[in-house]
Order: structure tokens, then C-alpha cells, then sequence
């Protein structure tokens, strides 16, 4: 028989998500990152091991969806300025080198999984556009730099 | 006075030809399984495509000073060419879930006993304007950009949202006209 859960269950454990640990990353950037880390490839079903263990897998994986597109949305609301500023403070927190990371996301454009699943074709296109543009700007600002 | 009455009598007779060949138009009656078709179609305008904030996202003029305040020629062009992009692809949607639901709303027009021809005619001329819009709007986005076409896309948001909102309060109707899970 299939779990019920109630909308009360699931944002409680998206406040929980929230506090735990999307509070902990850097910027919005980072918590779509995370949050789409935590969605099976094959299946699109999300999964986290602590959240299941606090509510039910069902109600963690609900948790996980809701925070997943309402970070998505965010991001897309943002004005582009903001958006420049949000992967800057991304690229920032990893340890990767700065121009070794444009030069893999302009060529694999690994940013594309992180559009939640039941995203419209235009906003998944009108996201992974604005994060084309945002680091055509930020390489362009190293260049300058260096 | 003549004249008055020669122009009524045009007047009436294009608007009996104009039903007449919508009637004929009209393939076949609505069947119940396309409610979920016009649902679908209304839930995408009204909660993707045409929210206040997605357009504004799309054609801002805010994004297009501040990828021009970069001293590059290649991210302004960027810009442009995803903005240009995005924008055919988000009017050609809008054009396809209205066409979905005006499809919808012209079959279900033909079943009903209360049909308000005049209501109708209105409802066909202001789709018409949309479609004409639209490809407008295509022309001058594909020609000077979205940016500088955001005026017309807000003229055809306009519509769009007024041609959802006649289809919601149709499909409200239905839906309180039909038993629940009726074949949905």
C-alpha cells in the first residue's frame, strides 16, 4: 500500500531540510547543485538518508522535490546580475580551478541536470541560458584580470 | 440613411457568414477526453508561460543594459542570440496551448444549447488578433530582438490571458456540469 503524506509532513521536513543543511551551502546556486545531487539519474527519484530517517523516504523525497523547485525558481526570477553573482559565489566555494571549470561547463553544460524534473521546456531553456550567458561574463571577467 | 442601412445589412450578413463557416470549421464535437487536454494546455499558460514575472524575466531591458555594460563584443551578441532564442521558443509554445484551447473551446461551443453567437464572434475575432500578433511579434524578434519587441508581447500576453481566462470559466462550467472522474 502507498504511503500518504500531508502537505504539513512534507514542509516540515523541507523547513528541516532547510535548516539542516541547504542553510549551510553557498548561495542558491550551490543548493540547486546539491539538491539535484540528490535525485536518482535513472529513476528522477530523490533520496536522503538523514531526511528518511527523521520523516519516511516518501515524505523525504516530496521534501526534496518541493525545496528542489522552489530554489529552481529563485534562480529564475533572479534578475541576470544576480544570477552572475550567485554561480560566482558557486565557482568560489569548490575547489576547482576557475577557468578549468568554464571550460568543462561550456563543453558538457553539466548545469542542464540540474533542472528539476517536472520543469517546462521553456523555463529549463531559459535557465540553462541565463547560466550560458552568466559564465560567458565571469570568464570574460577573469580574462580581464589575469 | 440609405448608406446606414446598406452597411447593417453588409455588417449582418459578413457576421452570418463568419458563424456559418465556423460551424462548418469545426471538425467534430467535444468529447470528454479532451478536458484534460484544455487542462493541461490552461495549466501551462497560466502557471509558465504567461505569469507577470516570466515575462519580465524574458524581455528585460534590466538583463540586456547589464550584458551591455560589458566591454565585449561577444557577450552582448550572446545575450542577444539566447534571449532571441528562448523568446521563438516561449511564443511558439504560448501560440500552441492557446491553439489547444480554442480548439477545445470551439467544439464545446458547438454542443451548447445557450450559444451566444455574438459572444463567439467576439471570442474568434479576438483570436484572430492574437494569431496576427504573434506572428508580429515573431517578425520583430527575429528583426530588432526581444528587448526592443516587449511592448507587442505584452499587447499578446494580454490576449492570451484574457482567451485563458474565457477557457478556464468554460471548463469550470463543464466541470460542475459533469460527474467527477467522468471519463477524465
Amino acid at each position: 500500500m502507498l504511503e500518504k503524506v500531508t502537505p504539513g509532513q512534507v514542509e516540515e521536513a523541507c523547513e528541516d531540510l532547510k535548516n539542516r543543511t541547504l542553510l549551510s551551502l553557498p548561495g542558491y546556486f550551490g543548493r540547486l547543485i546539491y539538491l539535484a545531487s540528490m535525485r536518482d539519474y535513472n529513476t528522477g527519484q530523490y533520496y536522503h538518508d538523514g531526511l528518511a530517517k527523521r520523516f519516511s523516504e516518501v515524505t523525504a523525497a516530496e521534501a526534496l522535490a518541493k525545496c528542489h523547485r522552489e530554489v529552481f525558481q529563485l534562480l529564475l526570477r533572479s534578475p541576470l546580475e544576480e544570477v552572475v553573482g550567485e554561480l560566482e559565489r558557486y565557482i568560489g566555494s569548490t575547489p576547482a580551478e576557475a577557468h578549468q571549470l568554464f571550460d568543462t561547463w561550456e563543453r558538457l553544460q553539466p548545469y542542464r541536470v540540474a533542472v528539476p524534473s517536472q520543469s517546462s521546456p521553456v523555463l529549463a531553456e531559459f535557465f540553462t541560458s541565463n547560466i550560458k550567458i552568466a559564465l560567458a561574463i565571469l570568464k570574460h571577467r577573469q580574462s580581464k584580470n589575469s | 440613411m440609405t448608406d446606414m442601412i446598406s452597411f447593417l445589412t453588409v455588417g449582418s450578413l459578413l457576421l452570418v457568414v463568419l458563424f456559418l463557416f465556423l460551424r462548418r470549421t469545426i471538425p467534430a464535437p467535444a468529447k470528454i477526453e479532451n478536458l484534460s487536454d484544455a487542462h493541461e494546455a490552461l495549466n501551462a499558460l497560466q502557471s509558465e508561460l504567461l505569469p507577470d514575472w516570466f515575462v519580465d524575466r524574458l524581455f528585460s531591458e534590466k538583463d540586456w543594459k547589464f550584458a551591455r555594460g560589458h566591454a565585449s563584443t561577444h557577450i552582448p551578441s550572446l545575450f542577444d542570440r539566447e534571449r532571441k532564442t528562448v523568446a521563438l521558443s516561449w511564443l511558439k509554445q504560448t501560440q500552441e496551448h492557446v491553439a489547444r484551447l480554442m480548439n477545445f473551446h470551439l467544439r464545446m461551443a458547438r454542443q451548447r444549447p445557450d450559444l451566444k453567437p455574438f459572444v463567439e464572434i467576439k471570442l474568434t475575432l479576438e483570436y484572430a488578433q492574437f494569431q496576427l500578433l504573434c506572428k508580429l511579434l515573431a517578425g520583430l524578434i527575429r528583426m530588432v530582438g526581444p528587448i526592443r519587441a516587449r511592448s507587442v508581447a505584452g499587447y499578446a500576453v494580454n490576449i492570451a490571458t484574457h482567451l485563458g481566462a474565457v477557457s478556464e470559466k468554460a471548463l469550470a462550467d463543464l466541470n460542475n456540469a459533469v460527474p467527477v472522474n467522468a471519463g477524465d
